[in-house]
């Protein structure tokens, strides 16, 4: 089962991408073993969520998201989140931020690893938000880099394959 | 006669009229009479001069330095030889201009947007506005309806309490904070046997501050469940969290049936067990610092002003009128006051509405000069600082010690400073003893004897005292036992609401229009998790022509008043000693950063202790409705 979520509050702009992304995607068709979600909303609950979403390990996780990191505004990343040593006093930093109601994608990760919820594989795509004001919608780069990450998304669906039986099975061509 | 300062008197009907004989009613020029509370400050002068000549005075600043957002900032002058304060300003450092967002929109905008306000406890601000509107527009809810408001909005407390008690304010008093700001207490915290040990099951307090470590502890894991627990419950009614979609005018939208309300029980009936905990746990750990060290009565310690509007209605008196508003206000489950230098003042939700008054001297904020409403509905006096007459005119600026420097106001009560607290609601219904007869709450007039059911751990009778001294410690206490009390009250709703199901009086809402001319104003009493909230509302054909908002941060991170009088964390952190034993890692600021968070302060803000030698990570936070007006 994979899961793809987007995280972020709504109506700002670029900063808003995860949850627009959603929206996007929710309108199109994919596999059932495919999961669209809305983290638009604090980590402690998606921590919760991930306690009580029935039986579900996800296999792989892709979450979504705009971060301010001083890049250039419309840069695009995708990196695998490895798990790694962290400082507890970020944690609890984290955790009281998003107990307050902060959503934030790197608080998402560094929680959901902290209470070991992330599934086995977590791909992280991000946007350096070039609008970050209030409103709705979309730059133009935004909205480029928006139809770069669905297709990239799809590739990603496609060479997932059907899970059938006990594990995930491509169809192979001959050449 | 329960103003001291504002030139209110009462008629033999106890109508408040305005004193005749005095010359600019509402004129600054005389300093209020604080009862002999107040704290000494220094001028911005003798602060500098200090300073200047003493390299044992230094500024210590707990600047917003959060990663995603910022909203309290703290400084300080803090004399390391005398080991006090000198000098405390509060700085709420976001606009968020949620009234100015309001001006010229449909009313029921506010339910959804002032819900915003707050990313913990959307739903009371979603319920002040409905309770504006209502009283605006005239719609009175039917029994269920106001029945299921109570509950959900008990339940975002028993959300918000144990968040506050073991996520937010409990890792001060870890194992792995004391150990290394005070180790000597901890030495004597792992010898001290705990006295409620058959209650909560630690041996030793040592043993308690270990399970209030941030992440690992077991107290800290179990909040962070609890507060899941109490968020099913209240989605069965509000639809989600913190955002509530079912809070309207006239009630609620949601359909509730018996299944319903076996859903909710099966999750409230885990607090009775866990409440009879947190008061145990917050017992053993305050009595063992007052213990250890007397001075620990002195951190964040204020005068006792308390103010808070009650919450919970009584379907039978809850009409939404101002004019019955004492009436119905006094039949809360949590009763309405003021409390001043300790004692109770008045119950009365006019009392507090006419004693309101926001200044903004030493806010970003623009003086307005119109006076729209110099009464109230009733005819009783308004100054012309009251929110009704409010307008919020914004003027940002780079903040100055002398003259403005937040984006706070600084609301007072009849010139008074006030501390917005959840443990008002039970100090005011203890005091008061107007709490409905049940079978659950007792007011005592000196306490509030609370009969928790039996779940795993017995039947239990906790008694929370109003306490003689006032400070970081005893709010925290209050909060614990808020626990127990916000989930008796819960029950009780819950089993009128059975009751009202049972009897077919399943309506949760009344239809009604909106006024399409003239010119209605309102006024939502509630109060948040944390206390005290306000939601001043003004309609002109149909739209919003003024909104203003006081909530429970606003009055406690409030600046300096006109008189020179500082806001509740800004007592608080000057009455503060520091008590703690600077050690290699330097300066932790543990005494100060008590005395703020046990406010409860909520939207999040780091903030960090810098000083000459360096900079020290500690946090505090702050609701960003503190910032909001």
């Amino acid at each position: 089962m994979l899961l793809i979520a987007g995280v972020g509050y709504s109506h700002l702009r670029d900063l808003s991408f995860g949850t627009e992304l959603v929206e996007r995607l929710q309108l199109m068709t994919w596999p059932e073993n495919v999961r669209i979600e809305d983290f638009g909303y604090g980590p402690i609950a998606i921590l919760h969520w991930f306690e009580e979403t029935p039986g579900e390990r996800f296999a792989r996780a892709i979450f979504i998201g705009a971060m301010e990191r001083d890049r250039e505004p419309g840069t695009l990343v995708t990196y695998e989140w490895l798990s790694h040593p962290l400082d507890p006093d970020d944690v609890q930093a984290r955790v009281v931020e998003s107990v307050t109601g902060v959503i934030n994608l790197e608080s998402l990760l560094v929680i959901a690893q902290h209470f070991d919820v992330l599934p086995r594989r977590t791909t992280v795509i991000e946007i350096e938000p070039p609008d970050k004001e209030f409103g709705l919608g979309l730059s133009p780069i935004g909205e480029e880099r928006m139809a770069e990450v669905i297709a990239w998304i799809q590739r990603e669906v496609g060479a997932m394959g059907e899970q059938t039986g006990n594990g995930y099975h491509k169809e192979v061509h001959a050449q | 006669m329960c103003f001291k300062n504002l030139p209110i008197e009462f008629d033999e009907n106890g109508r408040a009229y305005l004193k005749e004989d005095i010359r600019d009613p509402y004129g600054l020029q005389r300093s209020p009479d604080l009862s002999g509370g107040g704290v000494a400050t220094l001028s911005r002068d003798q602060i500098e001069d200090l300073l200047a000549r003493n390299g044992h005075i230094e500024q210590k600043n707990f600047d917003p330095l959060t990663r995603v957002a910022g909203a309290l900032a703290f400084h300080t002058v803090v004399d390391l030889k005398e080991r006090k304060v000198l000098e405390s300003r509060s700085v709420a450092t976001l606009f968020r201009g949620y009234e100015i967002i309001m001006m010229g929109r449909d009313p029921r905008d506010a339910i959804y947007i002032t819900s915003r306000a707050c990313g913990v406890c959307g739903g009371v601000h979603s319920t002040a506005s409905a309770l504006a509107i209502e009283m605006a527009i005239g719609v009175r809810p039917p029994p269920l309806g106001i029945v299921l408001r109570n509950m959900l909005l008990a339940l975002e407390y028993l959300l918000d309490l144990p968040l506050h008690l073991f996520l937010l304010a409990g890792p001060d008093y870890s194992e792995s904070i004391v150990r290394k700001t005070n180790p000597a207490l901890w030495d004597r915290a792992e010898k001290t046997p705990a006295p409620h040990a058959n209650i909560h099951g630690y041996r030793t307090v040592g043993d308690i501050m270990i399970d209030m470590n941030a992440l690992t502890g077991s107290l800290y894991l179990e909040a962070l469940h609890m507060t899941r627990v109490a968020k099913e419950a209240y989605v069965l009614i509000g639809g989600k969290f913190p955002h509530p979609q079912t809070v309207v005018p006239g009630g609620i939208s949601a359909t509730v049936n018996t299944t319903t309300l076996n859903e909710i029980y099966l999750r409230l009936q885990q607090f009775f067990d866990y409440s009879k905990k947190c008061a145990a746990v917050y017992d053993d750990i305050v009595d063992f610092f007052y213990d250890a060290d007397p001075r620990y009565k002195d951190v964040g310690r204020t005068q006792a002003n308390l103010i808070d509007c009650g919450v919970w209605d009584d379907p039978d008196a809850y009409d939404a009128t101002y004019e019955n508003c004492n009436e119905w206000g006094e039949r809360r489950w949590a009763t309405p006051g003021v409390i001043v230098n300790g004692e109770l003042v008045t119950t009365k939700l006019q009392n507090i509405n006419v004693g309101l008054e926001e200044f903004v001297d030493h806010s970003f904020y623009e003086e307005w000069q119109s006076q729209p409403y110099p009464k109230d509905p009733l005819g009783a006096p308004l100054s012309p600082n009251h929110p009704w007459n409010k307008e919020t005119k914004p003027r940002p600026q780079a903040p100055n010690w002398r003259e403005k420097y937040t984006w706070s106001t600084a609301p007072r009560w009849d010139r008074l400073s006030m501390d917005a607290e959840c443990t008002a609601r039970m100090w005011n219904t203890a005091k008061a003893q107007l709490i409905p007869d049940n079978s659950y709450i007792e007011a005592t007039g000196h306490s509030l004897k609370l009969l928790v059911p039996r779940g795993k751990l017995p039947e239990m009778e906790l008694e929370w005292h109003v306490p003689s001294i006032w400070n970081a410690f005893e709010r925290n206490r209050g909060r614990a036992y808020c626990v127990a009390y916000t989930a008796l009250v819960a029950l009780l709703n819950w089993q009128k609401a059975v009751e009202l199901i049972k009897d077919g009086k399943d309506a949760v809402s009344t239809k009604f229009e909106m006024p399409k001319r003239g010119t209605q104003k309102g006024v939502g009493f509630w109060g948040a998790g944390r206390g005290f909230l306000t939601h001043h509302l003004v309609l002109e054909k149909g739209v919003v022509t003024n909104y203003q908002i006081i909530t429970p941060s606003t009055i406690n991170a409030s600046p300096r008043d006109p008189w020179g009088t500082p806001g509740m964390y800004e007592e608080a952190a000057l009455n503060t000693p520091i008590l703690e034993e600077v050690g290699p890692s330097g300066f932790q600021g543990i005494d100060i950063l008590r005395a703020v968070r046990a406010f409860d302060p909520c939207m999040p803000c780091t903030t960090h202790v810098h000083y000459d030698q360096g900079v020290v990570t500690r946090e505090v936070n702050t609701c960003a409705c503190g910032a909001e007006d």
